[in-house]
Order: structure tokens, then sequence, then C-alpha cells
């Protein structure tokens, strides 16, 4: 899963070797998510209906807008605990204004989206500026945001009416729903934008050799600003998406998501020890997996915490095989 | 042996008139072969116990792979390595140490957070019930250090709170702690300032009375003639010379170290490329690059020179010069700069890389694994990854289009030679000479006015080091100016139009290799210049 | 010269700097709610952060090893789901103890493992144990406490004038932890570990092992945590742990441990989960809900951060110019005269 660069298809394409582990990592998460599909659709009815697809995609859709913006934390070879923070306090604030304060929603839902960017931003700003490694950074800011969020929550909850929240998850051009068809366009730009822009190929310099991309004139830590703020601009629009699909803003909205959202990196073949190797929509199979097994758990009637636990246990396995492929290549 | 935890309080070098052979090293008859080079051709090379032998030569003459063969990085293919007169093969760098090699390397391995004593012990403390017990490691590091004639160094300090010269110095004693009875030290005086060179040269006369054999590996010459009792001379894998230093002269020295190519000259009918001769700088107009009265942090004191548009200008030294950290304060990244540097006559201030770039300079790292190349990325990225806005679908369409991409890549690789085979593959699993390569590309694709080379050939096989020196000058050719920072003799002669010598911080000549022989650029990087500071005009 | 000076007060600042905020804190939530501040408010904060501070000590250790540990929160919530598990079907506390340490020291085995050995990120594997473990914590028995009650327990939280005996494990147990960090090979080795494994390995020390040992001396933080809070609880609860080892981790970092550098104190991480306990205390005193102490001590941890960045800055600063004197008095390296 090391095998990855950004110019996969293409010209350049890197023409690696074609033994077996090197192909396995690079296509082996689609393979897997094949199998676990295929696997899970002969054990279970009701799995492989349109309908419980549907129910996958509405589940996944938050985790996987936030892990587009871990993906690109990732890649540079950081890390951003904060998100979950920045998705609660984000949908509390546009919950708060449209409902508490009357204003219109779409207004209220984009000062959610700009106070989870002014996060990442400040993510972004302290780390590089006093070069304090970014877990920690994102540590201090998981909880000041989302103690901030909590605190204007006020011990109760949000109802929301508007239809512009509620859209997202009652809309479904072609059978889907709306946020999912957003999620997937976030997707593709994201795709694009680290593929074909210079900023994003700007990120996987920085997180192939940061050392190198200084001296070959980068702005090195203007992007890295910009990739945490990144991070919390997708944790903005997931607040308006997780608004829209509850209806209802409660203090436990958010919580651990960004453990999911590395999660879905991982399983998605991204490493976190090296930055500058990974695809972005690996990160999508990632949390199609994760969405999958979660999904599966519910219809067989598993607890959530057997889930839970399952899940943990499935990081650990990934990131064996990882190791043990890594180990395999030239 | 290594000293046990048992005895950690015995640090004692094995007297050898116990022994039969009083060699403490006996190096016989070693060749070794890379590809189809012998890097090392039937080598002798002895040290005796209580002496402080010097091995010197050129870069690539083989003394580091002599040295590497004695700390086990390499096996001979032929050849005995012997210490105290028993033969010993080592395969490994513990090895090495248990059979009585002691190395220092130039990077040291301490470790800044913990004292003298801790680092000294570190791996073999003793312990008492769990608790580490401080006195045998006190002892210890007493005792290695007396061995070193310091006694007035506290060993409870951290080692981060000494100078270099005081850490230097640590690292010898954490060596000897371990009793070889060869210790080689690796250009040790490389970073040192006299004060701190003389230091050092007192702890090892102490050293020598206890009996362990130093062999001193170094570029400086004054400073074998100053501390050496004897000395070896490699060049081309073989011993050429093996004198003592008493009645040695500066000049032998010299002329076993170039051998016939020590007068050797290199007219403009040698040097290829008539574009780089010729006369220029005397037209009198506004150089392309000047320099003046730079310095930079501790190690740059005061040096000035300029280049003009379509110079090669060589900045040539032994290591700890200055020369590199010159380069690295053209291109901003080097720490309290003072001085002016003006481009096309116009004053600049670079800042930083992004500063310098901005003001069309570039710079080749002589670090290409660290901060060279993206080693998980294919050749293509590697190359724009300067230039990646020209790589633009359109001047104002922010996105990058494979094609350009790849079309601005081939036309800096293909001029460069960088095979297309190897295109999609990623630079980590390149040779090191295509690895450069790439990375001139790099900046070729830029296009500087002023490119500024850190060691541009280093780890560089010989088929391509030729294609960079093309390229170097054909760049020239087109107007820009080049400054190539080598330690390399042959390099600076053959490539540049003119060469700035720097010796400890300051310029201590300025030669023009049309008339210069090696020998004279050579003594000159000694610190025996012909001119001093370079005039302006 | 000003500089050493300069630089000697900085650096008085750095130490004192911990006391002084603690310090500051109590004299501004007495001021805040007098009635806050009296005989029995110390003991009982220091009592009821119990196991935050035990686990502070440990974090101690794998952070100045470089290996970030989420897992303490989630294995104490299972710890004690366990011991209650087992308490519930045997009746005896001691095994059930028992049980709770075989399983922290055996997850410390195996992530020491994993990270020491197979070279995996600290992250990744604790970040899996902090999964899975809250799951299985949660999967034992819902969201149901089970009682747990036992004359051990009540002689923990027995005492005089609010000094309970869990007091006295706390601070044994944080000296133990200094000692360890200054006086044996396993505080010597994590932090040559923490600052470089390259050099470490390079000087013969077994770096695999001490990394696992790094890991199981958490296990047993985890579980002397789990010991304290289950006795201050009277159950277990699958919500114990959740938050801890953010908590400690703050509470290292404020004590001025970093993540790189192979440098820290116990003693200091002491003082930092101090920082909190009064934080918390004195914010819930003042009616404020758990939200805030969330924000203060994100707050607090980004602030702290940021001061000792600049004060590093500043002793460098004066530092190097002190240096740079000094060897520009010396004249440049040795000329020879031609012969």
């Amino acid at each position: 899963m090391a095998v990855d660069s950004p110019t996969l298809v293409g010209p350049g394409a890197p023409r690696l070797g074609t033994t077996t582990t090197e192909q396995a990592a690079r296509f082996g998460i689609v393979l897997i998510a094949i199998v676990i599909f295929a696997v899970f659709a002969l054990t279970s009815g009701p799995f492989a209906t349109v309908s419980n697809m549907r129910n996958i995609l509405e589940q996944v859709a938050v985790i996987g807008v936030v892990s587009i913006g871990e993906t690109a934390v990732m890649l540079t070879g950081g890390i951003d605990l904060s998100v979950g923070s920045n998705v609660l306090l984000s949908s509390v604030i546009m919950a708060n204004l449209n409902v508490n304060h009357g204003w219109p929603a779409g207004l209220a839902i984009v000062v959610g989206v700009l106070a989870a960017l002014l996060v990442g931003l400040i993510n972004g700003i302290v780390s590089t500026a006093f070069g304090i490694e970014p877990i920690i950074v994102t540590l201090g800011t998981l909880l000041a945001a989302g103690g901030l969020g909590q605190i204007w929550l006020n011990n109760s909850w949000i109802t929301l009416h508007s239809s512009v929240f509620s859209d997202v998850a009652t809309v479904m051009p072609l059978g889907i729903p709306l946020m999912a068809w957003i999620m997937v366009v976030l997707y593709v730009v994201a795709a694009v934008l680290l593929y074909r822009t210079t900023f994003g190929r700007t990120v996987y310099l920085i997180g192939g050799n940061r050392g190198g991309a200084r001296l070959a004139a980068l702005a090195v830590n203007r992007r890295l600003v910009a990739v945490y703020a990144l991070s919390g601009l997708m944790a903005g629009v997931a607040g308006y998406l997780d608004a829209g699909q509850l209806g209802i803003i409660s203090q436990n909205d958010g919580t651990g998501l960004q453990f999911s959202a590395i999660l879905a990196v991982l399983v998605g073949g991204l490493s976190v020890k090296t930055g500058g190797i990974g695809r972005v929509e690996k990160t999508l199979v990632g949390t199609l997996i994760a969405g999958m097994i979660a999904n599966y758990f519910v219809l067989q009637g598993v607890a959530e915490p057997y889930e839970q636990a399952a899940i943990g246990f499935v990081i650990l396995v990934a990131v064996l095989t990882d190791h043990v492929l890594r180990r395999r290549e030239p | 042996m290594t000293p046990r935890v048992s005895d950690l309080s015995t640090v004692e070098v094995a007297r050898p008139s116990e022994l039969a052979n009083p060699a403490r090293l006996s190096m016989l008859d070693i060749t070794k072969r890379f590809g189809g080079t012998a890097v090392l051709d039937k080598v002798d090379f002895e040290v005796a116990a209580g002496e402080i032998h010097a091995l010197v030569g050129q870069n690539g003459a083989g003394k580091s792979t002599l040295m590497k063969i004695v700390a086990g990085d390499y096996t001979p293919d032929s050849g005995v390595v012997m210490i105290d007169g028993n033969k010993v093969e080592i395969r490994n760098p513990r090895q090495g140490l248990d059979a009585g090699v002691g190395i220092v390397y130039q990077e040291l391995s301490l470790l800044p957070n913990m004292t003298i004593a801790e680092n000294i012990s570190l791996g073999r403390e003793e312990t008492r019930l769990g608790v580490v017990a401080r006195d045998p490691a006190r002892k210890m590091a007493e005792k290695a250090l007396a061995l070193l004639g310091i006694d007035r160094l506290d060993i409870n300090t951290r080692v981060g709170r000494l100078s270099l010269a005081q850490q230097q110095i640590v690292e010898i004693a954490k060596v000897m702690s371990y009793g070889p009875r060869v210790l080689v030290l690796d250009e040790p005086t490389a970073a040192l300032s006299l004060e701190d060179t003389r230091k050092l040269f007192a702890a090892l006369r102490h050293l020598r009375e206890s009996g362990v054999g130093i062999v001193f590996v170094s570029h400086r010459y004054g400073e074998v003639l100053e501390i050496c009792d004897r000395c070896t001379v490699l060049r081309n894998g073989k011993v050429v010379g093996r004198e003592a230093v008493a009645g040695l002269t500066l000049e032998r020295l010299v002329e076993l170290t170039l051998g016939e190519l020590a007068h050797r000259s290199y007219h403009a009918a040698d040097r290829a490329s008539p574009g780089s001769t010729g006369a220029k700088g005397s037209s009198g107009e506004t150089p392309l690059l000047r320099v003046d009265h730079l310095s930079v942090g501790s190690t740059v004191i005061d040096i000035s020179f300029h280049v003009d548009r379509g110079e090669l200008v060589g900045l040539c030294g032994l290591l700890g010069s200055g020369q590199s950290e010159v380069a690295r304060a053209l291109y901003g990244d080097a720490p309290e700069v003072q001085g002016t540097v003006a481009l096309d006559g116009e004053v600049v201030r670079l800042t930083n890389p992004r500063a310098a770039a901005r003001h069309g300079i570039g710079f080749i790292t002589e670090n290409r694994r660290d901060e060279g190349i993206f080693p998980d990325l294919s050749v293509v990225p590697n190359v724009t990854a300067a230039s990646l806005h020209e790589s633009w679908l359109g001047p104002f369409v922010p996105l990058l289009s494979p094609r350009r991409e790849r079309a601005r890549s081939r036309q800096v690789t293909d001029q460069v030679g960088v095979p297309r085979a190897v295109e999609g593959r990623r630079l980590r699993l390149l040779s090191g000479g295509t690895q450069q390569k790439v990375v001139v590309a790099r900046w070729l694709a830029k296009g500087s006015r002023l490119l500024v080379c850190n060691e541009p050939t280093r780890g560089v096989d010989v088929g391509a080091r030729a294609d960079i020196y093309g390229q170097l000058r054909d760049l020239a050719g087109t107007g820009a100016g080049v400054v190539i920072v080598t330690t390399d003799i042959e390099e600076a002669l053959v490539l540049c139009d003119r060469v700035v010598v720097c010796f400890a911080g300051r310029v201590s000549a300025v030669v023009d290799p049309r008339e210069a022989t090696e020998e004279s650029l050579f003594l000159a990087m000694q610190g025996l210049g012909q001119g001093s500071d370079e005039n302006g005009r | 010269m000003t500089g050493t000076r300069a630089l000697r007060a900085v650096r008085l600042l750095e130490r004192g700097f911990l006391v002084l905020v603690i310090g500051a804190l109590v004299i501004l939530f007495w001021r805040l709610s007098p009635g806050w501040l009296n005989s029995q408010t110390v003991p009982f904060i220091v009592a009821q952060n119990a196991p935050l501070e035990v686990l502070a000590v440990g974090m101690t250790f794998s952070m100045i090893s470089s290996n970030i540990d989420l897992s303490p929160g989630s294995m104490l919530s299972l710890a004690a789901m366990v011991t209650g598990l087992v308490v519930e079907s045997t009746g005896s506390l001691w095994l059930g103890l028992l049980s709770a340490l075989g399983l922290t020291l055996s997850v410390g085995v195996v992530s020491g493992y994993l990270v020491g050995r197979l070279q995996i990120s600290a992250i990744i594997v604790t970040l899996a144990t902090y999964i899975w473990a809250a799951g299985l914590a949660t999967a034992i028995n819902g969201a149901n406490a089970i009682p747990i009650t036992g004359s051990m327990f009540r002689y923990l939280n027995d005492g005089v004038d609010g000094w309970t005996w869990t007091i006295l494990v706390v601070l044994v147990f944080v000296v133990v932890g200094q000692f360890l960090l200054r006086s044996t090979k396993f505080g010597y080795y994590s932090r040559a570990i923490g600052r470089s494994g390259e050099f470490a390995r390079r000087t013969g020390v077994p770096v695999v092992r001490y990394t696992v040992y790094v890991f199981v001396f958490m296990g047993l933080a985890i579980w002397l945590a789990t010991v304290l809070s289950v006795s201050q609880l009277g159950a277990a609860q699958s919500s114990a742990g959740v938050g801890l080892e953010l908590d400690a981790i703050v509470a290292v970092v404020i004590g001025g441990t970093r993540l790189t550098g192979g440098e820290g104190s116990v003693l200091r991480s002491g003082l930092g989960a101090l920082v909190l306990a009064v934080l918390s205390n004195g914010l819930s005193s003042l009616g404020l809900s758990d939200a805030y102490y969330d924000l203060w001590e994100g707050l607090a941890l980004i602030a702290v951060l940021v001061v000792s960045v600049l004060l590093q800055r500043l002793v460098v600063r004066l530092d190097a110019r002190r240096q740079v004197e000094h060897k520009r008095t010396s004249a440049p390296g040795l000329a020879l005269q031609a012969a």
C-alpha cells in the first residue's frame, strides 16, 4: 500500500514491478472491499438491498467528508485530532443561529462552516509558527472547540426545522441521498485538488520530503496551514450534513469522529509515520468498508460495543497486513 | 575485549610490550573491488602502539573504504586484518568493537539530554538492586577522560551544554572506555577552531601515552604535520608513501598525494566547451553576482567574490572552511548572515529559499537523500517540483496538465541523460547518479539565472558525472552564472572558469585554472594562498 | 555579561512556571468563590483526580520514549468492568483485581512488541486499543455499573480530614516514577530511545525490550488507576475512563515533556495533573459544566506550549550569541608558514 504516487495513472505513472505483493498493495483494498461485500451479502439477507445500500451511504457521508480533510493532513505527515469537536462546534453554531436567533438557514450554515475553517486555521498556524507537533496542537483544539460547542449547547439540544438541513437526507436524486452525492462530489474535487493542482502536488512533496520541499522553494508553512484549514472546512461541511441527517443537535455529536476518520484513512492504505504516500479515493474505499462493517453488525443484531471492538481489531489487522506487505517491497 | 559490566572501572589499554608483534593494527595486502574497479589494491597499512598515524589521500583514493573495512562495514576481497598480531574478521561494527577497534565519526552519537557520565556508560550501566550505580559510571567516565588528559570537566554536565570541541572529546572518551587497541578518528578537526584544535591535540598526545594506536584521517596537512608521528598516503587505491612525519615536508606530501598530476595544468585546450573560456570580467559590466564581506555564523568570517554572466565559479576548500555555508547563504538557507549579496547590481536580502528562488537563484544540495529527492515519487514530479506553475494547462488555469508536465520533464531529462525507461520509477529505486541528474534536471527546468551547486557530483559515478558537467557548462553557455562548491581539485580545475579557495572562513586564493596546477590549488586549500581576498575587479 | 544572567532568569522562569500557574489558579478560584478553599479542598482535589495523576506517571514514560499512548482511558474502563465481572461471578475482590492486572499487563506487552519490534506507529496501535477496549468495556454490561465493595476500598478512602490513603498511594507512585526515570536503566533507556532510537541501538541499548517495558509500565499505571477509580466510585462503570488519556497527555505536556526529545520529569507531570485537577474542581465549584473544563483545558494546553516555545527560543538566541562571540575571538584554523 506504499506504492502510490499522485501520478498513478497517465503520464509518468510509476511502472512498478508486477510482483503479486505490489499488485496486492495497490488494488488490494478494492478487492478486500468487494470480498467483504460478497461475504456480507451472502450471509445477511437484508444487506444487499437497495434501501440498505442507501442507508450505508447516508451513514458514511459524514465520516467520508471528514476523512477527506484527514487524508490531506496525513499526507503531509501530520494528524488532525480536532475534527470531531469541529463538527460539533460548527453544527451547534448553525443550529443556534438558525433556530434560536432566527437567521436564515443558508447564512447560518455558512457561518458554521467558516467557524470550523477558523479552527483549522488555528491548528495550522499554531503548529507551523511554533513548531509544535500537530497531534498535540489538534488535541488542544479538540478539547477547546468541543468545550465551546458544548457550552453553547448548554446541556440541552436543538431541533432543526428548516428543510435546508433535512434536505440532505430526504432529497434523493436518482434514489441516493443528497448527502452521499455531496460526499462523492467532494471526493472528486479533492482528487482534482490533490492530483492536478499545484497545491495538491505540494502536499505530496511536503509529505515526501519536507526538507526537500523547502529547498525546492515551496511555501511549506503556508501550505501546511492551508491543509489544516482544509480539514477544518471539511469538518464544517460534515457538521452541516450531520445536522441535516439527525435533525437534532445534541451533546454527543461528533464524538470520536476523528478516530473514525483516521481509521478510514488507515484502512484505505495510508501510513501514519510517513507522509507523501496515498490516494484519497482509497480513503473513500476505507470509509465504505467501515460503513459496511458497521451496517452489517447492526443488521445482524450485534450490539454496538461489539462492533466497536471488532473495528479496533480490524485496524490492527489492517496495519499488520500493511506492515507485512511493506516488508516485501523492493 | 569489551569491558563487561563487572569491570566497568577498569578502562585499560593492553600494554603492547607483552606481545610479540608491536603493531596495534596491521592491514596486509588488502584488496577491495567494486564492480570492476579496484578501490583498494594490495594495501598495507600498519599502526604501531603509542603512535598517531595519519591516513591521507584525495577523495576517492581509498581512505574511507579502508576505514570501513576496519569498522566492519565492508569485508576485503583479499588480505588480512590483524589486531595486536591476532588475525580478526570484522563483519559488523559490534564485532569491530569487540576486536579492539574504536571509531570516532564526524557525526557524534551522544545524547544531549544526558550527562557525560551517563553517555559514556550508556548501554553498560551497572545496577545495584535495579538502581543504576553512579559510582562505577563516574569512575569509568573519569578514567576515560583521564586517558585524554582531561580532569577538569564535570562529568555531571549534560552533553547538550558542552561546546562542540568538548563533545568531541567526550565522544572519544566514550569510545576509549571500551578499551580499544586501535582508535580511528575521521576528520576530527573539520568543525573546530584553532583553539579547539589545540585542545584536541593535547588530548590526543595524552592518549598516545596509553599505548593505543591512533589513526588520524584528515585532509588538513598542516595538522597532520603537527600532530602525527607517521603518515601513509593513498592514491588511486594504492599506497604511494609511508613516511615518518619528522623531516616530511608539505611539498613532499603534496607530491605523493597528487602524483604526476601535481604539476599538471589545465590549459584552455584541455578544457571542453569553448564557451566557458574567453575573457570575461574584463568587459567592465556589472557582475551577475557580487558577494561582499559575507559572514555566516561562526564558520564564514569574511568572504567576497563575484560571478559574471556565463561564468562557472568554483568555491573550493577543505571540509569546514566555509564554502558550503556560503552556498547555503546564497540560497537563503543559512542563519546569521551578514554582508551584502548583489544580483545584477541590485542588493538582495535572501532570507529563505523562496526569496532566493524569486530572485532566480537555484540550489542543488549536497545531501540529496534528506533534502533533494522525493523518494516515493517518480521522475516527472521530482523534476517539475520547483516549477509547478509552468506545468499549468494555461496561463491562468491553475490545473496541472499531465501532458505538459511530462513533456517539460522529458525535455530536461533527455538533456541530462536520464533514460526514458526509468521515468516512471520511484526515485528511491534509482542509482545515486541518476538521482542527482534528476535533481539537476529540476533546476534546469526551473531556469535560474544563478545556479548554486553544493557538491554536485558527490557519490555519482563517472558517466553521470560527465553528463552533469556538460549540463552545467551548457547552462553557463546560456548566460546564467554557476557557483560550484566542491572539495574535488580535479573537478574544480576542469569545470570552472575561476576558483575561489576558502580556508578557515576566508578567501585564501583566487585561482585561474588555466594557469594553476593541482599542486597550487591544493596548497591554497591548505591555507597557503598566493593571493588573499579577491578584490572587486 | 547580560547574556548569561538573562539566560539564567529565563531558565528559572521555566522551572517555576508550573507552581506559579497552580498558585495563580488557586487564588483565582478562591476570589471567584470564597467558600471554595478550606482545609479539605487540597486533599479532596488530589484524591478525586487520583486516577489521572497515576496515569500521568505512566504517560510520562510513554511520551519521553516518543510513543504516544491513546489507550489508557478505554483500558481503565475495560479493566474496571473485568474486575466487576470477576467479582460478580467469584465474589473475590482480589481475584478481580488480579484479572485486571493480568489484562493491562498483557495488553502492554503486545502493544510494546508491535511498536518496538514491528515498528508500527504507536498512534495506530494504541488507537486500535482505544477503540476495541472501549467497545468491550461497554459490551460487558452495557451502561450499567457493577457495584464492587471491599474492605480494601473502604480503607483507601479512609483518612484524616480528607487526607486519605489514596493520596498516599498517588504520592508514592509519583515519587517511585520519578526515581525510576532518574535512577534506573528503565529511565535511562526510555530517555535514550526517545531522543534517538538509532543512537540508542548503536550504543547497545536493547530498544525493543525497553519499549515493551514502557508499555508494560503504562499497563501497571492503568491498573493502579483502575483500583483507585473503582474504589472511589464503589462500582465498575464502562464510562469510568472516558477521556482520561487525553487529560493525561495534556497533564504531561503542561508538565513540560514533549513528544520528541527524550526529556521529561514525572514530578512535573504530577504538577501538570494538579493544574488540571485544580482547574476541574474550581470550575465545577463555580457551577460550570464539564464543557468549561474541556474548553479551558484545551486553551491551557496551547497557551503553555506557546509560552514554552517562546521561552525556549529566547534561551537559544541568548545562548547562540554567547557561543558565536566565543568562536570569533579565537583566531581561524591552523595556517602554515610556507617553508
